[in-house]
């Protein structure tokens, strides 16, 4: 199955090792010094491997491919109007070294300035571009915007780069006179649009800018020594803050003016009618490569305003949605009037609860399928709670295999469990609130009668808003195949003894980190 | 057994991964070839129907009652699921009441009668950014005919196996770009009772939209694996000859509809009508 030649990457060490990330982002977090032997490993072209750690045949295109054309896409970028107004660190040591003589005005080192272009790809040693690959880069790709030298005076303080070479903008006499340094945060929101929709050859930082590069340059007026000044791709809701958001077919990207800007958002609106898809439209002969692409991939653009307006609708509409399920799955309320308490409360203990939602397979979730249980032992496991929790179908005629889940933490002491049906929940809460154990150990599945100053374990059905939340993080498939289950229980049928398929290791009860490609 | 299928370095079933990643898509051609009211209250069975996204462009834009899809690959149901649930959460609010602004088309407008302006103002309202940033969309409870709702998938090896939805039996059955990996896996049989299944599940009156893969097209297939090549040296029907089998099972006559695709991809789309 996996190819030859290539070792195994266990999952958890190739973590975090594939992402790309922004080429601002998380600069209070990047490292300076030489990245660990784990992430070398991550970075080695390869297969990569899924979440369920199958192998897949990988495409070289979500890698970063450190051709010459993307190191000097990337370093121009580390050094540009954006960077120097966003970067604090890179702006203070710019305007000290634009003190010097002009000889030596605004000179760099590159090794500063290539830890900011590449430090946020988390490649290993090995994979990161030398010095030298990226000045004979910049000066076949970027000698317009860029001037590269030698050092060779004695190494100061401050210059004590390996490789001796500096680097500066070609326009560094004009640097402090520009207007962008004064710029607000929402001058810059002025000049960057949501890009969508880039054709799968350029899902990467490098990527984009060529991509955009490519549709401007038949455009007059573009020649702008740096004309896309930041990417940023957005994060995934599931990411850690350290985490390098990965390019999905969107970015937001920073121009260096309205012009530009106006240039995209007129020739890739956000709506336009529908094209035919094999339409023989003789000007697309006239046109490059990355306008072809565009059209065929539906790219279209959008100002960030925009963008920001219809972020805010998503998430008033999804929360909308959110509260509609919600109320579908509440039981009706029941307040007694306090003039008639007494006549109430006699009234309630007669009248059967109200009915609980009915799981149809149309149900987004198995309803009054679980539980949740807490006060377990800090050193126990899934297994063992399996085990235990299943003791209370013992003696009921219920089928025995009622846990379809045991969603546990190790080190927690509370869990949820998944029920086949209702019944098995109802039926499990009452047996440890009628019989409440405790564990003796971790490996303890039958329970001992509690101590004086121990909690019992305890377990209660959770319904309601609690209950849809839950759900809500259970990936789609299983919460499907649960309602399946717990239809087949219902019209009589005997569930299946739960299998311990891929989805009791795959399925993590924390978000997964890792997400399919494509 | 379709449990390893999706482990299979090559897509011997057909099953390729990325297959619309790398094919962007605004609408199917093949579906563009069936009237605006072919899917309208219909039940749908998509026969390998990959990621989905024909199947759900069937269940959000063509007004099915319900559409389901079926694969052999787990993988790409399990990507189907998540397709459906992008899919609608690009698609804009349902009634006015968040964006007063702008008066929604009517449901029926979302037909692909008037693609000029439904296109991006419905199906691709939200950036995709934002089921990225925020997760997905919730999908209601109520109504069944309506999409996401009306759109299921199941990993099954349809040929061999049935499933439940089989037994309400379907209006219309779709077998796009399918034939030939039915016929290199399973052999002349194994087509034929793909066929025999496929008149058996569709009630009477029902129709099959079958787009099969030319025969020059087996070859380059049948190299994927030991298996194809061998099964290959044994078949004796072609894919010109699927009609009369189909006419023979109780089928009308094959209506051609029309003949879509580039290249390599070039397949006719026809169309058999239940007549008994």
């Amino acid at each position: 199955m996996a190819s030859p030649g290539f070792a195994f990457i266990p999952r958890n060490i190739s973590k975090g090792g594939k992402h790309q990330g922004t080429s601002t982002h998380g600069l209070s977090s990047h490292k300076s010094e030489s990245t660990p032997a784990i992430d070398r490993e991550s970075a080695y072209p390869g297969p990569s491997v899924s979440d369920k750690g199958k192998w897949k045949v990988s495409e070289p295109s979500a890698k970063p491919v450190y051709n010459e054309k993307n190191i000097s896409i990337l370093v121009v970028l580390a050094f540009s109007d954006y960077a120097l107004w966003l970067d604090s660190d890179l702006r203070r040591k710019t305007e000290e070294s634009l003190q010097s003589e002009e000889y030596d005005a605004g000179f760099l080192p590159l090794s500063y300035l290539m830890r900011r272009a590449f430090g946020r790809e988390n490649l290993g040693q090995e994979y990161m571009p030398t010095e030298a690959n990226t000045v004979k880069a910049i000066r076949t790709y970027a000698g317009d915007v860029l001037e590269v030298r030698m050092l060779v005076s004695a190494p100061s303080a401050e210059r004590s780069s390996i490789g001796g070479y500096e680097v500066r903008r070609k326009d560094w006499s004009t640097l402090l006179d520009n207007t962008t340094r004064e710029f607000t945060r929402g001058q810059w929101d002025d000049h960057t649009i949501y890009m969508e929709n880039i054709p799968a050859q350029y899902h990467t930082i490098p990527g984009i800018i060529r991509f955009a590069q490519g549709l401007l340059s038949r455009c007059p007026g573009s020649s702008a020594p740096i004309p896309i000044q930041n990417v940023t791709l957005p994060s995934h809701h599931l990411d850690k803050i350290e985490d390098r958001p990965k390019c999905k077919g969107f970015a937001l990207v920073t121009l260096c003016n309205a012009e530009l800007c106006q240039i995209f958002l007129e020739s890739w609106p956000w709506t336009r009618p529908f094209q035919p898809a094999e339409s023989d439209d003789s000007s697309l002969a006239e046109d490059n490569l990355e306008t072809k692409e565009a059209s065929k991939f539906g790219f279209r653009t959008l100002p960030k305003a925009c963008w920001d307006r219809l972020n805010e609708e998503y998430l008033a509409y999804r929360q909308k949605l959110i509260n509609e399920l919600a109320d579908a799955n509440e039981p009706p309320h029941i307040s007694p009037d306090p003039d008639v308490q007494d006549v109430a409360d006699g009234v309630l203990e007669d009248t059967p609860p109200p009915p609980r939602n009915v799981t149809t397979m149309y149900s987004p979730y198995p309803f009054g399928c679980l539980v949740f249980a807490r006060n377990l032992h800090l050193e126990t496991n899934k297994t063992t709670l399996r085990a235990l929790f299943a003791t209370a179908f013992g003696s009921s005629p219920v089928n025995p295999a009622g846990i379809d889940y045991v969603d546990f933490n190790k080190g927690m002491d509370s869990c949820y469990l998944r029920l086949a049906s209702p019944e098995h929940g109802r039926i499990l809460v009452d047996h440890f609130s009628g019989q409440p154990v405790v564990q003796s150990h971790g490996l303890d599945d039958i329970g001992k009668t509690p101590g004086t100053s121990q909690k019992a374990i305890s377990t209660e059905i959770i319904e309601g808003k609690k209950e849809e939340v839950y759900w809500e993080k259970v990936p789609e498939k299983v919460r499907r195949q649960a309602v399946e289950k717990v239809m087949k229980a219902l019209n009589g049928k005997q569930p299946s003894a739960p299998v311990h398929t891929a989805y009791e290791h795959s399925e993590e009860s924390r978000p997964r980190k890792k997400r399919n490609r494509g | 057994m379709p449990v390893h299928a999706g482990s299979q370095a090559v897509p011997i079933y057909g099953n390729y991964h990325g297959y619309y990643s790398k094919r962007p898509f605004i609408r199917d051609p093949r579906l563009a070839l069936l009237p605006t009211e072919f899917f309208v209250g219909k039940r749908v069975l998509d026969v390998g129907c990959n990621e989905g996204w024909v199947t759900c462009e069937i269940g959000q834009f063509r007004g099915a009652q319900q559409v389901i899809g079926v694969d052999i690959d787990d993988t790409l149901i399990r990507a189907a699921w998540k397709r459906r649930r992008t899919v609608w959460s690009l698609q804009s609010p349902e009634s006015g009441d968040i964006n007063e602004e702008r008066c929604p088309p009517p449901k029926r407008q979302r037909l692909l009668g008037d693609a000029s302006t439904t296109d991006n103002n419905t199906h691709n309202y939200f950036p995709a950014s934002c089921e990225h940033s925020y997760g997905p969309l919730p999908i209601p409870g109520r109504g069944c005919g309506a999409f996401p709702r009306n759109v299921t998938f199941r990993t099954v090896d349809w040929v061999k196996d049935e499933i439940p939805e089989d037994y309400d039996q379907y209006d219309i059955v779709l077998g796009f770009s399918v034939s030939k990996w039915i016929h290199l896996n399973n052999k002349d049989e194994g087509l034929k009772e793909f066929f025999y299944r496929v008149h058996q599940c569709l009630k009477m009156g029902g129709v099959f939209v079958l787009e099969p893969q030319p025969w020059d097209t087996y070859s380059k297939a049948r190299r994927m694996s030991e298996t194809l090549k061998e099964n290959a040296k044994y078949l004796q029907l072609r894919p010109d000859g699927f009609g009369e089998l189909l006419e023979e099972l109780g089928f009308s006559h094959g209506q051609r509809l029309g003949v879509t695709g580039k290249g390599g991809f070039r397949r006719p789309v026809d169309l058999y009508l239940k007549q008994r």
